[in-house]
């Protein structure tokens, strides 16, 4: 029993961390269509600025990376994707791709390939006793910041101007920018929003592994990524939901799968993943607009 | 009605020696250009020379191979990649000595034993290692091809990653990360080179039958091409699995080239370098493909120099990464600069057939012209 809760926090907490991930690429997904390979290289970012800052006190570190993960976003958009507006998503793709395979390298030149250790929160890594349950500090923050960044993101999309706007323009950007939304405002805001969520990503992931690597955003972009896929790109609650839900799940089989098919976890996900695309494109949650 | 209709699409033109001229000349040119690369290199480059352009046409193989699906159909494929892979292990498997066989699979599965014993020459395991891809494809193909543009991206993504992930935890039949060894050495710079030429002849080939053409109609406009009769998944499989034969040829190239290799070589990073190859040369045309190659192939060797020897102000590197920092800046430059590549989709004809078909024009103005 204390097992099986002890796994569920730590299954909530990767969970959460690829909700996130998920809830941010459907944001950028459903502005502009892109589909963005390089937003683990935006988690890569923000470990290095962890890294380089580790010996500042913990709030200016933090301030610094998720100011580091914010620049690196919006240069991407103007740099890499703003040219490209309106292009097909494939072109998209690609470009995020090319941009990713780019950072990660230019990432191996200046910082080395080999794992660079840091422990960024030292109190963190305590152990309390709840009920004879051992839980790691660390694992109740994330789990924390996970809730408290969704609940945030929900009052930003429903409750404000910013997010009324965002919404629209995920819903239709043509028709949006015919009702007077600025287009380029917009878009630049996404990609601050989702800077700030991957800041906050880099910072947990990083808490956790205890390393940085170039390739650090690779594995959780590519599940969150198939979860976003799963739960629905034009959703925005469905691709958290469908991030959480992945991530979760290859935490579970893991963790129950017997060892000789446990190696293959990714194998059968991705496999789903191709049938999902087949049996219901639009994932399972369906935007609420009419689809083309 | 849909056999009629989609075979008038179909419809074979004429041969005369004109239309013959100018349907050979292209694959010609190309076929031409690349023989006379090779003996450049033979003739005049040092030894790391040849050994880039042995790779070079290994690459040449499997990005021919890519441009045959994604070329013609304007749908992505990341999976060839994969199917590369497959290629190099089925041929290593075949061609390594019996003797060396049984020290590095003791844990090979009942089912499979006898490849243990089975010593097959290299040119046969060549198109076994072919054809074992293009098996694989064929079922990859059925739920793939039936998906279009960002989804069978993303599909295709996923089955790199299923093909990836079988690689590295099937130890007993691929030796997971340990790799495979003590392959024989098969891929010299005039084999590499013949076999590129082949694909190239292939692929142009393939292009201008009628199930190319249909398929090449249903990338300008998917719709329009299912209203006049195109079944447009079953022209997607066609290629695709003529694509993967390709990619299971490179694999075995490459594999005997490389001679140690392990399931790392054929994932993002090549992947990566092959669309870029692709896409900078441009993905509408053959031309594009090879040209795409060459280009990539030579700022490749060039940038690797200087992260090894440095270049004046420039110090050598300690860390590579140079190479794919500047590839993905070209790639992203052709993509908002030129987004048909350095040939635009042209193959080498065009000027060529303008001038003749201007010529046309000028004599009999009403019968007009074009391809």
């Amino acid at each position: 029993m204390t097992d099986l809760l002890q796994s569920a926090v730590d299954t909530l907490s990767i969970g959460g961390l690829f909700a996130i991930i998920a809830l941010a690429l459907a944001l950028l997904f459903s502005v502009m269509n892109l589909m963005n390979f390089a937003y683990g290289e935006l988690i890569m970012v923000g470990g290095y600025t962890m890294y380089f800052t580790r010996d500042l006190p913990w709030p200016a570190m933090v301030v610094a990376t998720i100011l580091a993960v914010i620049a690196a976003s919006v240069l991407l958009e103007r740099v890499a994707f703003r040219p490209l507006r309106g292009a097909e998503p494939l072109t998209l793709l690609i470009s995020s791709f090319a941009v990713s395979i780019g950072l990660q390298n230019a990432a191996r030149m200046l910082a080395g390939a080999n794992p660079k250790g840091l422990e960024p929160f030292p109190a963190l890594n305590d152990v309390i006793v709840v009920g004879g349950v051992r839980i790691l500090t660390l694992d109740l923050v994330i789990i924390g910041t996970t809730v408290a960044v969704l609940v945030g993101m929900i009052y930003l999309l429903e409750r404000t101007d910013l997010g009324m706007m965002l919404r629209a323009s995920a819903e239709s950007f043509d028709n949006a920018r015919l009702t007077g939304i600025p287009a380029n405002r917009i878009i630049v805001s996404a990609f601050v929003i989702t800077g700030v969520l991957a800041g906050i990503v880099a910072l947990l992931i990083v808490a956790r592994n205890g390393t940085v690597t170039p390739t650090i955003g690779q594995v959780p972009l590519l599940i969150a990524f198939v979860g976003a896929v799963i739960g629905g790109m034009h959703s925005l609650a469905g691709a958290a939901i469908g991030g959480f839900v992945l991530g979760a799940a290859t935490n579970v089989l893991d963790t129950t799968l017997p060892g000789s098919l446990q190696v293959y976890t990714e194998l059968f996900a991705f496999a789903g993943v191709i049938l999902l695309l087949l049996v219901r494109p639009q994932g399972l949650v369906p935007a609420r607009r009419a689809v083309r | 009605v849909k056999a009629p209709v989609a075979s008038s699409v179909a419809a074979r033109p004429r041969v005369e020696p004109r239309a013959l001229a100018a349907a050979l000349w292209p694959p010609a040119c190309l076929a031409l250009g690349l023989v006379l690369l090779a003996a450049a290199l033979d003739l005049f480059a040092s030894d790391v020379l040849v050994r880039a352009g042995t790779v070079m046409f290994v690459n040449l193989t499997l990005v021919v191979g890519l441009y045959v699906f994604s070329g013609n159909s304007g749908v992505l494929s990341l999976c060839h990649v994969g199917f590369m892979a497959i290629g190099a292990y089925v041929g290593s498997i075949l061609t390594i000595r019996p003797a060396l066989k049984a020290s590095l699979w003791t844990d090979m599965p009942g089912f499979l034993s006898w490849v243990l014993d089975t010593s097959v020459s290299p040119l046969p395991a060549l198109l076994i290692a072919g054809a074992v891809a293009a098996l694989v494809a064929w079922a990859a193909s059925v739920p793939l091809c039936r998906l279009g543009g960002l989804q069978a991206a993303v599909a295709s993504l996923a089955v790199l990653i299923i093909i990836y992930t079988f690689l590295v935890q099937t130890d007993a039949v691929t030796r997971g990360t340990a790799g495979v060894i003590g392959v024989t050495r098969w891929t010299t710079l005039a084999n590499a080179c013949a076999v590129a030429c082949v694909a190239v002849l292939v692929a142009y080939a393939y292009q201008r039958t009628s199930s190319g053409r249909r398929l090449r109609a249903s990338r300008e406009d998917a719709d329009a091409a299912r209203v006049i009769g195109v079944s447009v998944s079953r022209e997607r499989r066609r290629a695709f699995v003529l694509g993967a034969f390709m990619a299971g040829v490179a694999g075995f190239l490459y594999a005997h080239f490389l001679l140690t290799f392990g399931p790392n070589a054929f994932y993002f990073g090549l992947t990566f370098t092959t669309v870029a190859m692709l896409v900078i040369g441009g993905f509408k045309s053959l031309s594009g493909a090879v040209v795409g190659v060459v280009f990539v192939s030579a700022l490749t060797e060039l940038l690797r120099r200087i992260e090894v020897e440095g270049l004046g102000p420039v110090s050598a590197l300690e860390t590579p990464g140079l190479t794919e920092v500047v590839l993905a800046a070209c790639l992203l430059a052709v993509l908002i600069r030129r987004p048909d590549g350095i040939t635009g989709g042209r193959e080498p004809t065009v000027g060529w057939l303008r001038g003749r078909v201007g010529a046309l024009r000028r004599l009999a103005p009403a019968r007009g012209g074009g391809r």
